[in-house]
């Protein structure tokens, strides 16, 4: 941890004097007024020679990076800004600023001591040309209370091309990071009339600032630890599925034109070809670039802008991405140095751009404040560890990341549970895991053993069991906690959860306090049946807010049988080292995503009453999740099911509010009786020929656009809250054999906007099938 | 057909109501703090720690020299850090709120760890840090000016990683969040080295990781809160690709969007009413960053699957996933759900998304990497107040 930063600045400069004249490698590779060395307050240390050009203005070569107490190693041999191209909106100008003008000679500004605070300038032809600065970078690396502060080099240049003002400058880290960037100021270079209002901004006086692109690029010539010609360079990208991220690099054969992809998540690296560091990995450095959001792929005559990254054999005479000198047998822009050479054993060279879109604004005007655009160049296993910290390696059996998961979500069909206090019916279920025997005495009767939970469209369904018979009279000390938005934030806080819900014996009780007072609303008391040493409950889905997942722990009081044994159920819910500190219900939904291949339902005896218990042997279409919202939107499908016997076709569903009968037409369900979505009414899922909306089946008449619709007559019908039941003769739908089906819901006339349609509009397909049979 | 007519006519005629929802407050919650910069500059806003989010910020006003002070951010919080193993060995995890930048795991700061700058305290503890820097040039042409920013940081150690946040505030306006990922790799043991790398001595493999950082960023421009406007700008190419013409969408309803290299889409938000006294609105636009990894989202969850997120302000409506759902819905594709946008209370939720490589450097100290992205005035003056 470091203590002072203040003084690093000054410590820097005065160990730079001290140093130069010294330094053998001062010498080695240019004039001592031209090399640059800082080590930088952690001790690492950078040194590089520049050079003058009129064109690229500050060019560095021969760079070097010596860790703290490592190896003095080049990065790169050779590094320069290779191009600014700005074009124009209006196409009223493509300039080519560091080719056609220049960021040296006469455009190369003369830096004064205020613009170089705390740093030094060097010079040029008598110019102070250079600003050499070592600033702080803020956190370094922090974990726990180690934490250190980390320290940059900085280069920077000016140069004044018309009205802009460009900075070119590189920023050397002291973890071996390479940070080139380039800034722009000044003010705004062309402005037009309002009439032109269309390719840029309207600003003060009526002027419009015409939008423009800054596309910057880079030359950089690694030659990774001395040697030019054994570099090899690679892409890396990612493949998305089921939750993972599989890394592929693949090795550059030829010279390559690439693109920044986020699909991929794709960057680059250049990589030693013989030195490796202990771990066996190749020296290598990466280079990312996040801020191209807005690339720019340009004209078909400016093809340099089609790609974001440029590999390519070192040619002394390829110095710009456009409008290179084409003397010596040179190409002319960047897309064209990459004529397929092979990158095997040869000098490779990358060119990295970025791109600043400048849409004008007020502010721009008279002076414009510095924007800038950087790239990311970092080390990748130059070094074994971390170069700022001797810590040990993480250690291998590092568990998973916080929060201690819980292991295994339970999620179980309660299709068969009834609740009798016998739990034969549960044995073919998941549960949460069994808990060891580990409460005695007396008094201490309550010993978790095994629990369990199931779910249907409607109820949740636990069981428990427990070593010796479950004791009503102190049924208050079997408690369940139910946290049921992964939250600790809301809810009452007990172990990793924040309690939303508390099943205690038969009742069911909502969170109302603070997270700590003892304060419960009393939800209702759930179907139970006690027997022996196991328990039943049941209760409605909507007692929990009708979540779909819930994470809940099991607390046992002999308070309740003047015991003092507490057991927890899992054990380690209150042990924050433990991985398991509360189990994880996942509501089981069947599939609801349209169905292609279709249900049937064949079934007798469904009495239409509003009770949907009869359906439960049935297959429904799965469910609907929760996707509308607000007070006018109250229609919002849950489930919905299609059943038939030989006369009759019986339909029901569950919305997640309460069925409104006063409102009914907004229920509407479309059937497509020949599969045919170009034929009857077409509403984007389906063509239908026949429609249930509220209580009436509805025979369409119109041309597939029109709403025009004869009745078939008034079903047979009951509504009973959420839920509602229908039965019609089969000869309402033509005695169809098959029939493809939606529900939509339009909360129009609840005053609301949103559409509810089931299955999804982004379900494939979108529809159920349903054959008869 | 009875029911046809009335729908038509209501769908036409409906009078949009407004839902109760609580309102936003004025008042700041939790401490106030200000910078005045020796330019006139300044800054004023409160800040609250919160178990789930961290530091809140509440009430950002920005005032230009000689001009006057007008609130930029009615809240801002980095609302959720959802964590993703490359190898799926584990469900994505929700750092937020199942987790919390506040709380214990909200550090205390001592005075090495905010060198040159002011500890402020909540609890008798001391947990965020106010630096001013110098950023170089503020604007350099035929004068040079030297700009300051203020700073203010957290620390939060979450398991192995940790975390700092950290809001940048320019003089010049500019307000840059960001978020610093370091500490320690979670996971050193993937199954397979595709899914991450083999950077440790014992030749185990480093998991790679994404983290991606869902910011809530609640704009209520000026003095009223309630009528602000987005507006998506585009520069569309012609076919010969040498020109852009520029077109301004209204976005009327809540809604999902992605940034698009091809025609420069971006966003502002508007105040509905207010001029800078020439041609402008009033208005702050969002500048992203990290584009290549923007894309990030190998569970394809629907709150990944949009860059920004434009919704009106639900007070229940906290963290962009994994969002509390007693009152509300979960997440932010949720929240999106046909209000109206115009001249309305604007809730803008930024998704920045960073992939973790892990490398032979990070075995044992994970170097800060930073993610950051800008809020930048646009014609919140007639001219550059500098």
């Amino acid at each position: 941890m470091k203590s002072s930063v203040y003084a690093y600045a000054a410590t820097a400069l005065l160990a730079l004097g001290n140093c130069l004249p010294n330094s053998v490698q001062a010498a080695e590779f240019c004039a001592d007024q031209y090399y640059v060395e800082a080590t930088l307050p952690n001790q690492s240390r950078w040194d590089m020679c520049w050079e003058h050009r009129n064109r690229e203005g500050i060019v560095l070569h021969n760079i070097h990076y010596t860790p703290k107490n490592g190896t003095r190693r080049m990065v790169l041999y050779q590094a320069a800004v290779a191009q600014i191209h700005v074009p124009y909106d209006d196409n009223g100008a493509r300039y080519h600023d560091v080719s056609d003008y220049g960021l040296g000679g006469n455009y190369m500004s003369a830096l004064t001591a205020q613009e170089c605070v705390g740093g030094q300038l060097l010079s040029y032809s008598g110019k102070n040309v250079l600003c050499q600065q070592v600033t702080p970078r803020d956190d370094a690396y922090s974990v726990d209370n180690d934490r250190l502060q980390g320290d940059a080099l900085s280069l920077f240049s000016v140069a004044a091309i018309g009205a802009y003002n460009y900075i070119p400058q590189w920023r050397f880290l002291d973890d071996g990071a390479i940070e080139p960037s380039i800034g722009a100021t000044g003010a705004l270079q062309r402005f037009g009339a309002a009439n032109i209002a269309e390719h840029g901004w309207l600003l003060e006086s009526n002027k419009v600032g015409i939008a423009h692109l800054h596309n910057f690029f880079w030359k950089l010539d690694f030659d990774l630890g001395g040697t030019g010609n054994d570099d090899a360079v690679e892409e890396i990208n990612y493949t998305q599925n089921a939750g993972k991220l599989t890394r592929a690099n693949t090795p550059f054969t030829s010279e390559a034109a690439r693109s920044v992809n986020p699909a991929t998540l794709r960057s680059w690296r250049v990589m030693d070809g013989s030195l490796k560091n202990s771990k066996g990995l190749a020296l290598s450095y990466e280079i990312q670039l996040p801020e191209s959001v807005q690339r720019d792929v340009g004209p078909s005559t400016e093809p340099f802008t089609h790609n974001d990254f440029y590999v390519t054999k070192q040619k002394s005479c390829e110095l710009f991405a456009s409008h290179n000198p084409t003397t010596n047998g040179c190409a002319e822009n960047l897309s064209a140095f990459v004529n397929n050479e092979s990158l095997g054993g040869q000098d490779i060279v990358v060119w990295p751009s970025t791109t600043f879109y400048h849409m004008p604004r007020a502010e721009d005007a008279p002076r414009m404040d510095t924007h800038w655009s950087h790239i990311r160049v970092i080390p990748r296993d130059w070094h074994d560890k971390n170069p700022l910290s001797t810590s040990a390696e993480t250690t291998a059996d590092t568990t998973p990341p916080p929060p201690p998961p819980a292991n295994g979500t339970v999620s179980n069909n309660a299709n068969g549970i009834s609740v009798n206090g016998n739990l034969n019916d549960w044995a073919s279920l998941t549960s949460f895991g069994r808990d060891p025997d580990d409460v005695s005495g007396t008094n201490n009767k309550l010993n978790w053993l095994e629990a369990w939970a199931a779910n249907d469209a409607e109820r949740v369904y636990l069981a428990y069991q427990t070593k010796g018979n479950i004791d009503t009279s102190g049924f208050w000390g079997y408690q369940a906690y139910v946290d049921t938005d992964a939250s600790t934030t809301s809810g009452y806080r007990t172990g990793a959860l924040g309690a939303d819900y508390l099943l205690e014996g038969a009742n069911l009780w909502r969170y109302t306090g603070n997270g700590t007072s003892w304060s419960w609303a009393y939800q209702g008391r759930m179907t139970s049946q006690t027997s022996g040493t196991a328990a039943e409950f049941s209760f409605p889905r909507s007692w929990l807010g009708n979540s779909s997942e819930f994470r809940l722990l099991f607390w046992g009081n002999n308070a309740a049988f003047g015991g003092d044994a507490k057991d927890v159920y899992p054990d380690g819910a209150f042990n924050t080292a433990s991985t398991t500190r509360y189990f994880t219900y996942k509501m089981y939904t069947p599939t609801s995503t349209g169905t292609a291949t279709s249900i049937s339902n064949p079934a007798a005896n469904l009495s239409i009453n509003g009770n949907l218990s009869d359906w439960n042997s049935l297959t429904s279409f799965g469910i609907d999740p929760i996707d509308v919202a607000g007070a006018n939107n109250p229609l919002d499908w849950q489930e919905g099911w299609l059943a038939h016997d030989s006369s009759n076709v019986y339909l029901a569903y569950r919305t997640f509010n309460a069925v409104d009968t006063s409102k009914l037409w907004a229920y509407q369900v479309y059937f497509d009786t020949d599969s045919n979505s170009t034929t009857g009414y077409g509403n984007g899922a389906v063509g239908a020929e026949y429609m249930l909306e509220g209580r009436t089946l509805w025979r369409y008449t119109g041309d597939g656009d029109s709403w025009s619709w004869v009745p078939q007559g008034s079903t047979t019908n009951a509504f009973s809250g959420q839920t509602a039941e229908f039965s019609f003769p089969r000869s309402w739908l033509g005695n169809t054999t098959h029939l493809r089906l939606m529900f939509r819901g339009n909360n129009a006339v609840f005053g609301g906007t949103t559409e509810d349609v089931y299955p999804n509009a982004s379900a494939n397909p979108r529809y159920f099938a349903y054959r008869f049979q | 057909m009875q029911y046809r007519t009335p729908l038509l006519t209501l769908s036409l005629l409906i009078v949009w109501q407004n839902p109760v929802f609580a309102a936003p407050g004025n008042t700041c919650t939790g401490q106030a703090l200000s910078k005045t910069f020796a330019s006139g500059a300044s800054w004023n806003l409160c800040w609250e720690p919160r178990q789930a989010e961290g530091i809140v910020l509440s009430q950002v006003t920005y005032k230009a020299p000689n001009h006057a002070a007008r609130r930029v951010l009615g809240e801002a919080a980095l609302s959720q850090v959802e964590t993703a193993l490359d190898d799926g060995s584990v469900a994505p995890l929700f750092l937020t709120t199942e987790a919390g930048f506040g709380g214990n795991n909200l550090q205390t700061l001592n005075a090495a760890a905010c060198t040159n700058g002011t500890l402020h305290a909540t609890s008798g503890r001391n947990v965020l840090c106010a630096t001013t820097r110098a950023q170089g040039y503020s604007y350099k042409y035929t004068t040079q000016r030297q700009g300051q920013l203020w700073e203010l940081s957290s620390h939060s150690q979450i398991g192995s990683r940790n975390y700092a946040v950290r809001w940048r505030f320019y003089e010049n306006g500019t307000i840059e969040p960001s978020l610093g990922l370091s500490g320690e790799l979670p996971v050193v043991d993937a199954s397979a080295t595709q899914y991450g790398w083999p950077a440790m001595q014992s030749g185990k493999v480093a998991t790679g990781f994404t983290d991606h950082a869902l910011w809530r960023l609640d704009f209520d421009l000026d003095t009223s809160h309630a009528n602000d406007v987005v507006e998506e700008i585009i520069s569309t190419p012609s076919a010969d690709r040498l020109r852009k013409t520029k077109t301004i969408t209204r976005l009327n309803t809540e809604t999902g969007r992605n940034f698009d290299p091809e025609t420069k889409r971006f966003w502002r938000i508007r105040d509905g009413i207010l001029s800078n006294g020439s041609v402008g609105q009033i208005s702050y636009e969002l500048i992203p960053n990290r584009y290549d990894h923007s894309r990030a989202n190998s569970s394809n969850t629907p709150w990944l699957a949009n860059d920004v997120f434009f919704t009106r302000y639900n007070a229940c409506e906290k963290h962009a996933a994994n969002n509390p759902t007693s009152n509300c819905t979960a997440n932010v594709s949720q929240f999106v759900n046909a209000e109206s946008l115009n001249q309305q209370d604007i809730v803008v939720w930024y998704k920045q998304s960073y992939h973790h490589l892990p490398r032979s450097e990070d075995s044992n100290r994970i170097g800060t990497v930073w993610s950051s992205f800008q809020l930048l005035p646009r014609d919140w003056h007639s001219t550059n107040p500098f």
